[in-house]
């Protein structure tokens, strides 16, 4: 599942993520294996994955530089292990951890040995933050013992406030999006509702006002919404009885 | 100027919505700084690019919100000034939209899917008049700034160029320039904005743009949906029972009846609803 990323579609993707694409919603795999890839970039020789959940509790999305770290994110979801799922779960930062100490090796047994099988040192994470919930997290594992550098987990939340911005962004276009279609479709139903007062009234020869009496009792006593009764009345598909 | 519920008493309701407008602004405004700071204190350019187009969309949020709070005071103000003046017309929150384009008269369209023109809102009887020109020939600068989602304005001879049907009608009604906005948000247009008569320069500004933005994203889709605007928002009720009682009598589609009404109110020079009117009494038939 590894996916090279050239520096120019990595760039391309960096100003794309804040270029407010208003209609279309931004290709969120696309964010989060640039977050994943000019992190790696960014901080030097650290590797760094992604995890985003993007419904709560569902599966998580991940992405990372290589098959190993991406199976290694993965790892850390199942077991609910390592600073990826820690920094989610608290919604803070989990500082630069040696994953030789007793600290990794009791809170993350699983995830600490195997980082150290695929030679790594450190390991620290920053959470991903979409608007006021907290979706995922970028981890950063660093080789061999050296800590990582100062302003290392600084420059990662800078990056992962960016993407978690442009995910908080599409969220709130898919909802005035919604809202502009509500408003539409309440507008349009009242109008439809009038429409099918004027068709029963000059049907069955009665006012506008008993018109809609006989459409509200339709529709309560068949338990359909108005709006469909109204619908039906206006294209015929329905005759309603004069009352009595 | 106590009440029996606060919430029902009309400037005190305006206030409440201009404080929240403010708060919403000043809110947008602390994100836009936190982003600017991150822009400054950024490594990588990329970043830096990316919190500065963070920061710039916060501040045009923010800034929308400001104007929806000046709406709000404005037309809290008109409410105010009303309640002391027993028997006077109630205002409009759409006269202070006008006010605040620099035009005497502004009118409000929504459009949806179904139907070109669902509701209309206007401040003034020649603003209304006009739109209803709009809504009867099916032509006019509210339907080109919603099609096209830009901004449309014409003076003089370009209205008849512009608009052959619609451009000699409105001058009739003395209008020499028009100017319309879409109202829309992150790619949804939700109608137009269009001003009569503005003062000049009103129609090159982006006073006017921002002022359908906040109206867009503040009132219309605001938290309180269109419930803000409903006391002057009109949706042709009597037209559309009277559309649904000729498409009974002459047998026809309801949208084909509609049309019927619009042509005969042009034809006779009289708005449609006064049409109507007379269909749902029973004194007119149509065909």
């Amino acid at each position: 599942m590894t996916k090279p990323v050239s520096q120019q579609r990595l760039a391309k993707a960096f100003v794309e993520l804040a270029a407010s694409p208003v209609a279309e919603p931004a290709d969120l795999t696309g964010l989060l294996w640039a977050l994943a890839e000019h992190g790696t970039e960014l901080f030097g020789d650290c590797a760094a994955n992604v995890l985003y959940f993007p419904d709560g509790q569902a599966s998580a999305q991940v992405a990372g530089t290589g098959e190993e770290l991406i199976d290694l994110a993965r790892d850390a979801v199942d077991w609910d292990e390592g600073p990826g799922p820690e920094a989610r779960r608290t919604g803070r930062p989990v500082p630069d951890t040696d994953l030789d100490g007793d600290r990794a090796r009791r809170d993350w047994p699983r995830y600490a040995r195997r980082a150290r099988e695929l030679g790594y040192g450190r390991a620290a994470a920053v959470p991903l933050r979409v608007g006021a919930d907290t979706r995922g997290a970028l981890a950063l594992l660093g080789p061999g013992p050296t800590p990582l550098r100062p302003g290392l987990l600084e420059l990662g939340q800078s990056l992962t406030d960016v993407v978690g911005w442009t995910l908080d962004r599409e969220r709130r276009l898919a909802e005035s999006r919604a809202l502009a279609d509500q408003l539409g479709q309440a507008l349009t139903s009242r109008i439809v509702i009038e429409q099918a007062k004027g068709t029963l009234a000059a049907s069955l020869s009665i006012s506008v006002d008993e018109a809609f009496q006989l459409l509200r009792s339709h529709a309560r006593s068949h338990r359909r919404r108005l709006t469909d009764v109204a619908q039906d009345v206006v294209d015929r598909r329905l005759k309603l009885p004069p009352r009595g | 100027m106590a009440t029996a519920s606060e919430a029902s008493h009309p400037p005190t309701s305006a206030e409440r919505k201009a404080a929240a407008a403010r708060a919403r602004s000043a809110h947008e405004a602390g994100r836009a700084d936190r982003h600017e700071r991150l822009a400054r204190e950024s490594a990588s350019p990329f970043l830096r690019d990316a919190h500065l187009r963070i920061a710039a969309v916060h501040r045009s949020t923010a800034a929308c919100h400001r104007t929806a709070a000046e709406l709000q005071d404005a037309f809290a103000g008109r409410l105010m000034a009303w309640a002391c003046r027993p028997g006077s017309p109630r205002p409009l929150f759409m006269t202070s939209v006008a006010k605040a384009c620099g035009s005497g008269g502004a009118a409000l369209t929504l459009v949806g899917t179904e139907f070109a023109d669902l509701a209309l809102a206007a401040s003034d009887e020649p603003s209304r008049a006009a739109q209803e020109l709009e809504f009867l020939l099916g032509e006019g600068p509210a339907r080109d700034a919603t099609s096209t989602v830009g901004p449309v304005t014409a003076t003089g001879d370009a209205l008849a160029r512009r608009w052959p049907g619609y451009g000699p009608a409105v001058g009739e009604l003395g209008i020499a320039e028009v100017a319309a906005v879409p109202l829309s948000m992150d790619g949804s247009c939700v109608g137009a904005l269009t001003v009569y008569d503005p003062a000049p320069g009103v129609a090159g500004t982006s006073a006017f743009a921002e002022i359908a933005d906040a109206l867009t994203r503040s009132v219309i889709l605001g938290p309180a949906g269109v419930a803000d605007l409903c006391e002057g928002i009109d949706l042709r009720a009597r037209v559309h029972q009277a559309a649904g009682m000729v498409s009974v009598q002459l047998d026809c589609p309801v949208a084909d009846a509609l049309e019927l009404i619009r042509a005969h109110a042009f034809g006779e020079g009289v708005p449609a609803h006064r049409v109507a009117e007379r269909i749902v009494e029973g004194e007119l038939r149509l065909g």
